[in-house]
């Protein structure tokens, strides 16, 4: 049995185990001139890469850390929820009378769109539902059935008494669901037959503090 | 009531009074309603259908309404047809029995009797005949009973009705 391994010139023609060298040209070492100096520090507020707060978190507060200019300590879901409660897509969503306060808060004398609310034509795209009006029993599957088809995270806002609660139908009403709350999870109530505008767009800055989990105006803790 | 119109108009009542008398053959109970004086015929249910067609013939070509009242112990079918062009207004009513008489659908004569008549059957109970599509139109498929029958007995009070 041959042993390869120790023949260095079988080894040189077996074109898998090349000779060291073989085929390599040597090229002079371009050496620099001066050595290489110690780059400077980023800020001062860096340490080799990891960030030193320069003052202490403050707990009772919901913004986000300063540590210095230009650099921000945030949570990644704090981030996520600022935007999220930002750009609040809803759906065009119209069942009643109420829909007529939600079109006139869209239009240009309220501007939903400065809170980043714009109306979309598909629940596929759209972040919030405003139930703008009575559900009957009849319409109530085609609720549900809207608000399976939103991507989460989704948010709902019953718009009006009647589906908040039924409203005027409460106790005679044969064919109205009393309050959407009984088919599909809600966030916010908006009160009134049919709330104004303003109404609703107090109801539009509650979702957005309980989206950033920012204490409410109403005394509840939001989602945080 | 002295304009071309309201001549036009009376003129056009009385002739289809006088054509409803010829194909009833003169068994026929009219009258004239309210200040506008309508004509309100009142009939039995074999002439119902003989008389909508006469005054689809004579060419009362919209439907204003078709309805029923509830009177506990028989239903009145109401409808008001109305013609474009003389202006003539013609009411009509029918008394049904109370334990589910099929009355004869005009759903082939005035297209929007078919939802009409749905909501009829939905709301009373009534059932046409020879209806193409008779389903309930307004309570979801799986409702019991008919709301605006006055010995309707609301579930809502009772138990809460689970339809989603």
């Amino acid at each position: 049995m041959r042993e390869r391994a120790e023949d260095p010139r079988e080894q040189a023609e077996d074109p898998t185990f090349p000779v060291d060298g073989a085929g390599e040209v040597d090229h002079p070492a371009e050496q620099p001139d001066e050595p290489l100096k110690e780059p400077p520090p980023l800020s001062p507020w860096l340490n080799n890469g990891v960030i030193v707060p320069t003052q202490a978190p403050v707990h009772d507060s919901y913004g986000p850390l300063v540590i210095g200019p230009g650099i921000v300590v945030h949570s990644v879901e704090d981030v996520l929820e600022w935007v999220r409660s930002h750009s609040l897509w809803m759906l065009m969503f119209g069942l009643a009378c109420c829909a007529i306060e939600m079109m006139h808060a869209n239009a240009s004398k309220f501007d939903l769109d400065r809170f980043g609310i714009m109306p979309r034509g598909s629940p596929r795209q759209s972040d919030l539902l405003i139930v703008s009006g009575t559900v009957t029993y009849k319409v109530a599957p085609m609720v549900k059935r809207v608000y399976e088809q939103m991507a989460e995270p989704r948010w709902v806002i019953a718009m009006g008494n009647c589906a908040t609660a039924g409203s005027l139908y409460f106790h005679d009403g044969y064919s109205v669901v009393k309050g959407v709350d009984q088919v599909i999870p809600v966030d916010v109530y908006v009160s009134g037959c049919p709330p104004r505008p303003e109404a609703l767009i107090d109801g539009i800055v509650e979702l957005r503090r309980l989206i950033e989990g920012k204490p409410t105006d109403r005394g509840r803790e939001g989602r945080s | 009531m002295t304009s071309d119109r309201a001549n036009q108009q009376r003129q056009a009542r009385d002739e289809l009074c006088e054509a409803l008398g010829v194909r009833l053959s003169g068994q026929i109970n009219c009258a004239l309603t309210g200040p506008d004086e309508v004509l309100l015929v009142r009939l039995e249910l074999d002439q119902y259908r003989p008389a909508a067609e006469t005054l689809w013939d004579r060419g009362l070509d919209r439907l204003d309404f078709l309805t029923c009242v509830d009177w506990r112990d028989h239903f009145t079918l109401t409808l008001q047809v109305y013609s474009m062009d003389s202006g003539a207004v013609a009411r009509l009513a029918c008394d049904l029995p109370r334990d589910g008489v099929p009355a004869p659908t005009i759903s082939d004569l005035w297209f929007l009797a078919n939802w009409e008549e749905r909501e009829a059957h939905d709301m009373f109970g009534l059932i046409f005949e020879g209806h193409p599509d008779l389903r309930r139109i307004l309570l979801p498929e799986a409702w019991e009973g008919h709301p605006l029958r006055k010995d309707y007995v609301d579930r809502v009070g009772i138990e809460r009705p689970q339809y989603f």
